[in-house]
């Protein structure tokens, strides 16, 4: 096509046009966005605290100091548990065959008893240390301890399947049963009952088991606990294998403390923060509600709307207000950032609260600690007598715990721009 | 995304800036009226333009024949040309005759003739859609523009996106389906694309419909207008109203106590509305005066629960006890007043509109205490809990009541108020500039809309398979208001270049928004947010012969964020390609259009009906940050001659997607969790298909539409509640036969889902739902 040099000119030029619009029209577009916010005081979605605390610090300190020293202790004590329950069915098997006395065998019952009581004090501080899609999701945290489910029957049932070495057909495996019929909870129920009868009320009982001799079911249950309690112990190295990471390095720990970086989970540091102040919320929803409100009949439970000793943590072992003091204790540790007070580079919430101007919230939360720790430690009856006998003393515990956690959700949370957990918004009280 | 916290009140968007755009609109007709003058001029120089040298003259004249538009052309905006489009962007139209086929009541079932559309089904009606377009989440559409007569429809498009108004399908009479470039003209999110439905103009003369069906499970429609020209004026009122009981059945039969369960499933709307036009010329100059105001109602024992796949298979249809009380309830009214003006050179259409949208939406949302019903539903049989979800499984069926406190029922009011109105205006002309055809579009929109969140909470027992109020006392959940002022403008060109169209377009919003948590004591809580951003956008479409074309477009999308949002969750952003071509002979025609959505931050936004694991994440939004989506869109359709009076009309309409995340990252949003790169995204089928079949005789006709739609994923990382889950791929075959009688109307036959397949479509929010059953219709319609 052939155009006279006036509409070539036109069409070189518009060439040139269409390339500059074009091109005017992506430049635009380059420095195109612009945003702008102001906010009320009382806006504080996701906002940090604007003072210079080192939050990197106080999350390395609730790391290192207070999260992997449990972790540690709760995976050597469980160790130890294995070995104290196994040695006392070695005296029950060898009291079965004659070959053992009755004192040698209430002596070795009572070692494992110990034994699970002061790994049951390390796993209660860490009930607190809970994150959930390290802990919870993968169901790490119920094979260690079920609670607040429990199943006495299943625990019978796998007594029998265990003996038996099969379950449905398949040789049996502890590692895949559910976690009621394993962890600490169905320990203390084989440890601490002395009920040698099935606890089963439904369609499915171990039928054979109530003829037994006395011995055959001791033995079987022994064995049993021998058989969890090396069950808690692997799921203990495991749970310290994904904090640590299996070369120390690439576990939930590490994830936390490098909150803030590129390539880190946790946007910013403050995020991290919100992830450790998440956790300590355990005293709001289980130690106040459900280990102390509910048995209380402050809400409705097994016995109705009234004290209910039947309601309480620890049925059998009577562990329950111990349960208590180590959660308390826990908190403390996050507090101050270190298992014990006073130890030096330990920075934890107390630390940061002051840094932000609110010591007076620091100074209370500390204050009702001390007397709620004190008080739990003053109880001289089991919760579960108490509860039957002296019930305004439960409510006076329960009273302490809920001034920790009223400050917890109001001034805590506000001084320190953190946001309540999911569970904690619709208030129970 | 800068955050200066600067105190702002740049737009003070009220009364000066509505001054401002009528300003707009009638500065354009004096320049309007500048072209024409200097067409005059260029005419009476008649050959000479060509020599003169001088740029102004280079304005050519335009076409001797004066072609003047009929304003529906403003209000519908693809063409119906019966020759190859050239318009630039993937643009889709279903026009009237399409929808008569079917009279689908459901837009789904009208959308899965379009490709590049996902949808994720709810409640088996439609009642609140779930739309989206090229991978953009479908959730309540919020992230596509959606109209009705050109205008935005949603409750509150920009402070509160969720449709859950959506208007009545079976009044409109056309649809189209703009995304790629073709989108840039609409807004606000301009990511996905842009839906458009037009509701029947007013006639030119006396004429009317009546059409009454009944069908299954109590469903009865009656569906009627009358129009008519008194002089100058037009006048169309039309009404339907639609009801059904609905195809689930609830256990225990309903409660009898509150009034609106009784056993009733099903829904129960209304929809009036009417139309005047008037027609005025004054000189060369045409006005059209419309006015459209319309009334619509809906009430529906709608809910969000759903079920365990067991008790899904053993009846989809099946609703839990728990769910007796569930109840949507709203009312909606519009007011829409459009002037179009044109004259041989130019037109403009300007509409001034005002919807309101209030409802009331009760609903179970959970248990006072123990797991998220998701959670129940999606394992009820867990042993890890060991009975504690069977056990609260059983509550959820009426089985056990409620004993303790965290066993109590939480059943939500989700109250809302809703306005939405601005005006609009814009500008058609075509004009030569230095040697080339030019047609430019501009236009300009004030809007203005709220949300009021009213939301209440009311505790429930499950006593004997009902549920009876505890006594407790009603709490206040949420009490806020979001609101936003937007400016939007935009400007498109289309130069005719050869056998290449280009279009060059261009988009501005500026949007001021403020954030007031309404509860007493917190007045201190609220945020005033300004931001603005300009999409450019680029189409070209080439002519190879009059029967093919090529298209490419690109353009920038974007979502802004809710008036709540801090500054730290950032607008969701895109670049969008596409390229593809188009084939037109006849009675044959084919497109086919690969896509791909470079978005740099996904945006979404947790609400009850993505999970109720959202707690009081509700309404807040999270970043998903890159993600790429895309795929392969393929229509076609040919019309077979089978003799004189037989024709055998087909189509096919397939469409490909996948999608990746780019970064590795975990967020509490429900349907992600934590995600490796590499995982794609929820509710986008790899493979969807459509085919229709027909066969048309003078005094019958008998179509049939078969659509498959592949498996989904219901979350796309671990670690959340619906990990690994997919809902199933599905087959749906749906008939429809018309019978004419001659002047006494037709009636007609309707089977939808023939098959009577039902296969679980989402499992939220909360747990197993199911398609629609087959459903027999049969009806009758007279026009005249």
């Amino acid at each position: 096509m052939k155009y006279s040099p006036t509409r070539s000119f036109a069409l070189s030029i518009n060439k040139k046009l269409i390339s500059v619009a074009l091109a005017s029209v992506f430049i635009i577009s380059a420095c195109g966005e612009e945003s702008t916010s102001t906010n009320g005081v009382g806006f504080n979605d996701s906002q940090d605290t604007n003072t210079d605390f080192d939050q990197g610090k106080l999350i390395t300190s609730i790391v290192d100091k207070v999260i992997t020293p449990t972790y540690q202790q709760f995976s050597s004590l469980a160790s130890e548990q294995q070995q104290a329950i196994s040695n006392y069915c070695v005296q029950e098997s060898a009291l079965a065959l004659g070959n053992s006395s009755d004192t040698l065998v209430n002596d070795a019952k009572v070692l494992a008893k110990e034994s699970w009581q002061t790994a049951m004090n390390s796993w209660q501080q860490a009930e607190m240390m809970q994150f959930s899609q390290f802990l919870i999701d993968g169901g790490l945290r119920n094979n260690i301890y079920s609670w607040p489910t429990k199943n006495t029957c299943g625990v019978d049932l796998d007594v029998t399947y265990f003996k038996a070495g099969s379950v449905n057909g398949q040789p049996y495996n502890i590692a895949t049963r559910t976690a009621s019929r394993k962890s600490m909870v169905a320990l203390e129920f084989l440890l601490f009952s002395d009920n040698l009868a099935h606890t089963c009320t439904g369609s499915t009982v171990p039928t054979q088991w109530n003829n037994q001799t006395e011995q055959y079911r001791k033995v079987a249950r022994c064995e049993f606990a021998s058989e969890v309690a090396a069950d808690i112990k692997n799921n203990a190295i495991e749970l310290l294998t994904a904090w640590q990471g299996s070369d120390g390095t690439g576990g939930y720990a590490a994830k936390l403390k490098s909150a803030g970086t590129v390539g880190s989970d946790f946007a910013t540091q403050h995020d991290a923060v919100n992830k450790l102040s998440d956790a300590i919320f355990y005293l709001d929803n289980f130690t106040k509600d459900s280990k102390l409100a509910k048995p209380l009949g402050l809400f409705a439970n097994e016995c109705g709307s009234q004290a209910c000793p039947e309601s309480v943590e620890s049925n059998f072992a009577n562990h329950s207000i111990t349960n208590i003091t180590n959660n308390l204790q826990a908190l403390k540790m996050f507090m101050q950032g270190s298992l014990t007070a006073g130890e030096t580079d330990a920075l934890g919430f107390s630390h940061y609260l002051t840094d932000v101007g609110d010591e007076v919230t620091a100074a209370t939360i500390n204050d009702h600690l001390a007397l709620a720790i004190e008080e739990t430690k003053n109880y001289q009856q089991s919760l579960a007598s108490t509860l039957a006998n002296d019930s305004d003393k439960v409510l006076v515990t329960h009273g302490d715990v809920k001034n920790i956690t009223d400050k917890l959700k109001s001034d805590f949370i506000t001084s320190l721009a953190l946001e309540l957990p999911k569970t904690s918004a619709g208030d129970n009280d | 995304m800068l955050n200066n916290k600067t105190a702002t009140n740049k737009f003070t968007l009220s009364a000066t800036v509505i001054a401002l755009s009528i300003a707009l609109s009638a500065g354009l007709i004096p320049v309007s009226t500048a072209i024409a003058a200097e067409d005059a001029i260029a005419k009476s120089s008649g050959e000479n333009v060509q020599t003169n040298t001088s740029i102004a003259s280079n304005i050519a004249a335009t076409a001797n024949v004066v072609k003047k538009i009929d304003y529906v052309e403003r209000i519908q905006i693809i063409g119906h040309g019966n020759k190859l489009r050239t318009e630039g962007g993937s643009a889709t139209l279903i026009g009237e005759a399409e929808l008569e086929k079917f009279k689908f009541d459901d837009i789904n079932r009208v959308l899965y003739n379009v490709p590049g559309v996902n949808i994720r089904e709810e409640d088996g009606y439609g009642l609140r859609p779930n739309i989206g377009f090229r991978g953009a989440t479908p959730e309540r559409s919020k992230k596509i523009t959606v109209m009705e007569d050109g205008i935005l429809i949603g409750p509150a498009p920009y402070s509160a996106p969720a449709a859950y108004y959506f208007p009545m399908m079976s009044k409109m009479t056309s649809l189209e389906v703009f995304k790629g470039p073709a989108a840039i003209k609409y807004g606000p999110n301009t990511v996905a694309g842009a839906l458009n439905m037009t509701t029947r103009a007013v006639p030119d003369a006396q004429e009317g419909m009546i059409d009454l069906s009944a069908g299954a499970d109590g469903y009865t429609k009656a569906h009627g207008y009358y129009g008519t020209k008194i002089g100058g004026l037009g006048v169309l009122v039309e009404a339907i109203n639609m009801q059904a009981d609905g195809f689930k059945e609830l256990d225990g039969g309903g409660s009898t106590i509150y009034d609106n369960g009784d056993g009733n499933t099903g829904f129960d709307k209304n929809d009036i509305m009417a139309k005047f036009r008037y027609d005025l010329t004054t000189g060369s100059v045409d006005h059209t005066f419309g006015l459209k105001v319309s009334y619509a109602d809906e009430k529906s024992n709608e809910t969000y629960l759903g079920l365990t796949d067991d008790d899904f298979y053993t009846n989809p249809d099946r609703r839990y006890a728990a769910s007796e009380l569930d109840n949507m309830d709203w009312q909606h009214e519009q007011f829409q007043f459009t002037h179009f003006m044109q004259t041989n050179n130019f037109d403009i259409t300007t509409r001034v509109y005002r919807n309101n949208f209030e409802r009331s939406w009760f609903k179970i949302n959970g248990f006072k205490g123990g797991p998220d019903l998701q959670e129940i539903l999606a394992n009820p049989n867990d042993e890890d809990q060991d009975g504690t979800n069977a056990h609260y499984y059983q509550i959820l069926t009426g089985d056990a009541n409620s004993v303790l406190e965290e066993e109590k029922i939480i059943v939500g009011d989700n109250a809302r108020e809703y306005y939405s109105q601005g005006i609009q205006t814009e500008l058609y002309f075509e004009q030569q500039l230095f040697g080339l055809a030019h047609k430019f579009n501009v236009g300009a929109r004030f809007h203005q809309d709220q949300i009021e969140r009213n939301h209440t909470e009311d505790t429930f027992d499950m006593r004997e398979g009902h549920l009876i109020n505890d006594g407790s006392e009603q709490v206040k959940t949420t009490t806020n208001r979001e609101k936003t002022d937007a400016i939007a403008v935009f400007f498109k060109d289309t130069i005719k270049y050869d056998a290449l169209d280009i279009t060059l377009g261009l988009r501005g919003e500026f949007i001021d928004s403020t954030y007031q948590n309404r509860v007493v004591g917190e007045e201190d809580d609220w945020q005033k947010k300004s931001s603005h951003i300009w999409l450019p956008s680029l189409s070209l479409f080439y002519t190879v012969n009059e029967n093919l074309g090529l298209l490419f477009g690109v353009h920038e999308g974007f979502i802004p964020t809710s008036p709540k949002e801090g500054p730290e969750t950032e607008i969701e952003n895109s670049v969008n390609y596409e390229f593809g071509g188009r084939f037109y002979q006849g009675a044959l025609q084919a497109e086919v259009i690969f896509f791909y959505n470079d978005m740099s931050n996904l945006k979404e936004s947790c609400s009850f009906s993505a999970a109720s694991s959202c707690g009081d994440s509700l309404d807040k939004e999270f970043n998903g940050s890159e993600v790429d989506v895309y795929g392969l869109e393929f229509t076609t359709s040919y019309t077979a001659k089978l003799s004189e009076a037989l024709e055998l009309p087909m189509s096919v309409v397939y469409t490909y997607s996948d999608s990746e995340f780019k970064n590795s990252f975990e967020s509490d949003f429900p349907m992600w969790g934590t995600i490796t790169a590499g995982d794609g995204l929820p509710y986008l089928a790899e493979h969807q298909l459509t085919l229709n079949l027909g066969l048309t005789a003078e005094q019958w006709d008998i179509n049939f539409i078969a659509r498959y739609v592949g498996e989904m994923l219901e979350a796309s990382g671990e670690d959340v509640i619906l990990s690994g889950e997919v809902t199933e791929s599905s087959m749906v075959v749906d008939l429809s036969a018309s019978y004419y009688l001659g002047q006494y109307g037709k009636v007609y036959l309707k089977a939808d889902n023939i098959l009577d397949s039902q296969e679980i479509v989402s499992r939220r929010p909360y747990g197993a739902r199911p398609s629609k059953p087959q459903q027999m219709f049969v009806g009758y319609q007279y026009n005249f």
